[in-house]
């Protein structure tokens, strides 16, 4: 997540004229104890911040306790600013020495006159780096810095004490960041809170800066008017994740709609997805047979992976020869229908395969009619679609393969649900049943619902 | 007006014999005085009180939003302290206040070959003083200030070491703020030199003062025919330990006094080669009642400049002056007591008086040695001419004593003090008076803003002051306004 200022504010030089009038009104703020060595106001000459200043946030808390608004914690950087101040400092020590001092004990220098020279501190190429730990709380935003990293280059016009005043700065900074900022900030911002109320209630065009002010209190905090911008579909729905977070409810979830995203199927969904799924298997194990073996059967289907069992006629039905071709031509037809609701005009093409009557014909001749109506078995995978041959019927296959015949199809459908059938294929080996939207062929990855690491809020 | 402990501490100087005059501190304290006066800020009370003779001590009142106060206490072994001590009825207000220095020359008639000028009385006078020299007591001087509330204290020690060494410490200690300062000074005046060693604990200042003093002997060349001028150098030396901050200054000072007129006249030249001040002042008293100081300033560095200004004004008490005149001594003796004391290397009796009476001598050595007449003639004239150019020396100074003893006899009943400078447009207003035993001074400092040339051509131009200041006050800009006033009554007993 990274934050982003606005860059109209940066792009012409208010923001800069902005820093300096606050610049200079610190530093020559009444209630700061002045030095004595100072014996003019500090006067900010010059500020540039060529670039917009980074703000990244690395961790973002809201509601932790229930006093405080947010914690977070920040990435600031900022390059290539510069600043130069100038003053005038009084260069006789001893002078300074002698106003501390009680005149009783301070014995009297002759000609002992002030001597001040104008000094001009520029500080070029300022480069700052800081991670820093955010809360905002009610009364105020507190701000701690943690790891910072500053690096300037500083120019005197006083050569002399260049290198003293720069190694005092540094030595210095860390006082600067740990204490003083961290204040000010918290200052200003107990400023910004308490007088936006202020600001409000009062007839507006009271001064300049109050307007400023609450200008800027605005920004601080999420108004009204920000929500106007963000689209009420998605706050409902965010507000109905995190009401069904907060509560554990699986409340709105659970609806008839299969799925509450249109387009995306949540796995609680899925067999329930599959049951309605209008296939052969579907169809027929639904049927209650009074058949002994119809129980192990349907307990295998519930155990393997669905994708094992779907599509196909089974055994028990062929068996018992309950099928009737008019409902199987049905569902074929709907699946086609379902599979293919993209471009209505799209006709199945089917193929009639005629099989040789060796065995007994009634069978063979209703196996070819469930082939030719089995022909919406489409593979997505392979655009050009091999050619495979009709596989022979055996005696000794396996009863899902002796049922069925695969017949290899043009259609190529992009996007859609894929049922595949290979008779030559092993049922274990079988390809996995695509999903919308889930494009990964390992079954273990197919069913998650967003990152691996995230889990869904309703799991 | 002095305080009534730095009164008592110049009585211990003057009982000890220590000139004030030979400091380096001090060879600006003319112009100081005249322009860098202290103007009290506060409604301030000092009662002060000679309990014992040894013994002093006095309590301060100040209300300045609030009640501030101090008491201190003096204590000091020195002999005859109480001469010199006159409580605030009797004592004469140029001693109770800080006004033109007058030096005295500083003949080492003792010692140097001047002793032909000295008469009789002031060998004796000398060998009273060396007498008193060769038996001196270790006199010091104890002083503890205390202040409330803010329960500060102040205190100082002074020790005579032997007649021609000093030690003093001070010290300041004020629980507030946790600042403890101790300050020695040793000092060492032989004279023609006094040199101080100063060390202070605040920024661990160590300082090294010298003084000079030239002229000392009178001239053996007649150019200039009464010694009546002094010429000073000095220098001081200071760094700052914790600080590593220097300072140094030098200092060129010339004590004269007009030869027509008597009246004194002091120039000095400072210069501080640190920083490039140089500091030029010209002092006079023009009058037994006026005294007139200016003083330039100039920065080599910087080329700023300054220009101060400061006069005082003095006010008799006309009615006493011609009683005065009459019996001097009946009136004044204490006056006069101070005057012997502060010249008591100076001979009493005018110096042509000293010389040998040739007449007398003339009629008995003649009569002895036989003379002849044109010899006899020529002798007259040689003592004549010595005489009358010894009498021209009496001449010039009496008419200096003259002009001192008009000063000293005179009875001041207020004095005005003006200074003015022009870089920082200030204007320094105080009255110094005596009213029914009590010393009054009260002042003012102004500040001009940025209406301070109109309103001084103004004041100038038509005495109707305060008609400008009522539009000024209309338009919402006061060119004038006092940065501190106040008004400071002394009594002591």
């Amino acid at each position: 997540m990274s934050f982003r200022f606005n860059e109209a504010v940066f792009g012409d030089n208010s923001f800069n004229e902005r820093v300096r009038e606050k610049l200079s009104t610190a530093l020559n703020s009444p209630s700061k104890k002045k030095l004595d060595i100072l014996k003019s106001g500090i006067k900010v000459q010059k500020v540039d911040f060529p670039t917009i200043p980074q703000l990244e946030i690395l961790d973002l808390d809201i509601i932790t306790q229930p006093k405080s608004l947010a914690k977070g914690i920040c990435k600031i950087s900022c390059k290539d600013a510069m600043l130069r101040i100038q003053t005038v400092i009084e260069s006789n020590l001893l002078l300074i020495n002698e106003q501390d001092t009680p005149s009783f004990t301070m014995p009297q220098l002759i000609n002992n006159g002030s001597f001040t020279i104008p000094i001009t501190m520029t500080f070029s190429s300022i480069e700052l780096e800081a991670i820093t730990n955010i809360f905002v709380k009610n009364p105020g935003i507190g701000i701690s810095f943690n790891d910072v990293d500053l690096d300037f280059k500083f120019d005197c016009s006083v050569k002399i004490l260049q290198s003293t005043i720069e190694r005092r700065l540094k030595e210095s900074m860390h006082v600067v960041f740990k204490d003083v900022l961290p204040s000010l900030i918290f200052n200003t911002s107990q400023n910004w809170f308490t007088n936006r109320g202020e600001s409000t209630s009062t007839i507006p065009g009271k001064r300049e800066h109050h307007h400023q002010q609450t200008t800027m209190s605005r920004n601080v905090i999420l108004d009204g008017s920000d929500f106007q911008e963000l689209s009420p579909i998605n706050m409902l729905r965010l507000s109905s994740i995190v009401s069904s977070r907060s509560t554990l409810s699986l409340h709105s979830t659970v609806m008839n709609s299969l799925s509450a995203i249109p387009g995306c199927l949540e796995r609680q969904n899925l067999y329930r997805f599959i049951s309605r799924m209008p296939s052969l298997n579907n169809y027929y194990s639904s049927q209650s047979f009074p058949q002994p073996k119809s129980s192990t059967v349907s307990s295998k289907q519930l155990v393997k992976p669905f994708y094992c069992s779907h599509n196909l006629l089974p055994k028990t039905v062929l068996d018992s020869s309950q099928y009737d071709l008019a409902t199987i031509t049905k569902i074929q037809s709907r699946l086609f229908d379902r599979s293919n609701s993209n471009d209505d005009n799209a006709k199945p093409r089917r193929r009639k395969i005629k099989c040789k009557k060796t065995r007994t014909p009634s069978n063979l001749q209703s196996q070819g009619e469930q082939a030719v109506d089995d022909s919406t078995a489409i593979e997505t995978v392979t655009s050009t679609p091999v050619q495979t041959p009709i596989p022979e019927l055996e005696e000794q296959s396996p009863p899902y393969l002796k049922t069925t015949v695969s017949i290899r199809d043009k259609y190529v459908i992009p996007e859609k649900i894929s049922l595949n059938l290979d008779s030559k294929k092993d049922t274990s080996k079988k390809k996995p049943f695509y999903f919308i939207g889930l494009n990964s062929q390992e079954p273990s990855n197919n069913w998650k619902w967003g990152m691996e690491d995230s889990p869904p809020p309703y799991h | 007006m002095l305080p009534y402990m730095d009164q008592v501490l110049r009585a211990f100087y003057q009982s000890t014999h220590w000139s004030t005059q030979n400091s380096y501190e001090d060879i600006t304290a003319t112009s100081r005085t005249l322009l860098d006066f202290r103007i009290p800020s506060a409604i301030h009370l000092q009662i002060s009180n000679k309990s014992t003779p040894n013994t002093f001590n006095s309590l301060d009142f100040s209300t300045r939003s609030r009640i501030n106060g101090s008491l201190s206490y003096l204590y000091s072994d020195a002999q005859q302290l109480e001469n010199f001590m006159r409580n605030s009825t009797d004592i004469p207000l140029q001693d109770a206040t800080e006004t033109y220095r007058q030096l005295q020359p500083n003949l080492n008639f003792s010692v140097s070959s001047g002793n032909t000028l000295s008469s009789d009385n002031t060998t004796v006078d000398n060998d009273k003083k060396l007498l008193h020299d060769s038996k001196f007591v270790k006199k010091s001087l104890y002083y503890g200030r205390m202040y409330y509330p803010s329960s500060d204290l102040e205190a100082m020690i002074i020790k005579r070491l032997n007649p021609q060494t000093q030690f003093m410490l001070k010290g300041v200690s004020s629980f507030k703020e946790s600042l403890n300062v101790l300050t020695c000074y040793f000092q060492r005046d032989s004279h023609r030199n006094l040199q101080e060693w100063i060390f202070s604990t605040s920024d661990l200042l160590c300082g090294y003062r010298v003084l000079h003093n030239f002229l000392t002997t009178p001239s053996k060349f007649n150019t200039s025919l009464y010694n009546n001028s002094s010429l000073s150098l000095g220098a001081e030396f200071w760094l700052g330990l914790v600080s590593l901050s220097p300072g140094c200054s030098t200092t060129l000072r010339y004590y004269t006094h007009s030869t027509n007129t008597g009246r004194p006249l002091t120039l000095t030249l400072s210069w501080n080669p640190l920083f490039g001040h140089i500091s030029s002042t010209y002092s006079a008293k023009t009058g037994t009642n006026s005294t007139f100081c200016a003083k330039y300033d100039f920065n080599l560095y910087s080329i700023e400049s300054n220009l101060s200004f400061g006069c005082e004004f003095w006010q008799k008490k006309h009615h006493l002056l011609e009683t005065n005149k009459n019996n001097n001594d009946k009136l004044e003796p204490i006056s006069d007591e101070l005057v012997d004391i502060n010249s008591n290397s100076r001979a009493t009796k005018l110096l042509h008086e000293n010389v040998p009476d040739l007449n007398l001598a003339v009629n008995d050595i003649p009569s002895t040695l036989d003379i002849p007449v044109h010899k006899q003639k020529l002798l007259n004239d040689l003592t004549y001419a010595f005489s009358s150019s010894l009498r021209k020396i009496d001449e010039e100074r009496s008419t200096i004593e003259k002009f001192d003893n008009k000063i000293n006899s005179s009875i001041f009943t207020s004095v005005w003090k003006l200074s003015t400078s022009l870089r920082d447009k200030t204007l320094k207003l105080l009255w110094e008076g005596k009213w029914r035993g009590f010393l009054i001074s009260a002042g003012t400092e102004l500040v001009f803003t940025r209406g301070f040339q109109e309103s001084l051509s103004d004041d100038e131009k038509n005495d109707n002051a305060i008609s400008i200041s009522a539009t000024d006050t209309e338009n919402g800009n006061i060119p004038v306004f006092p940065t501190k006033f106040g008004i400071q009554f002394q009594y002591s007993t």
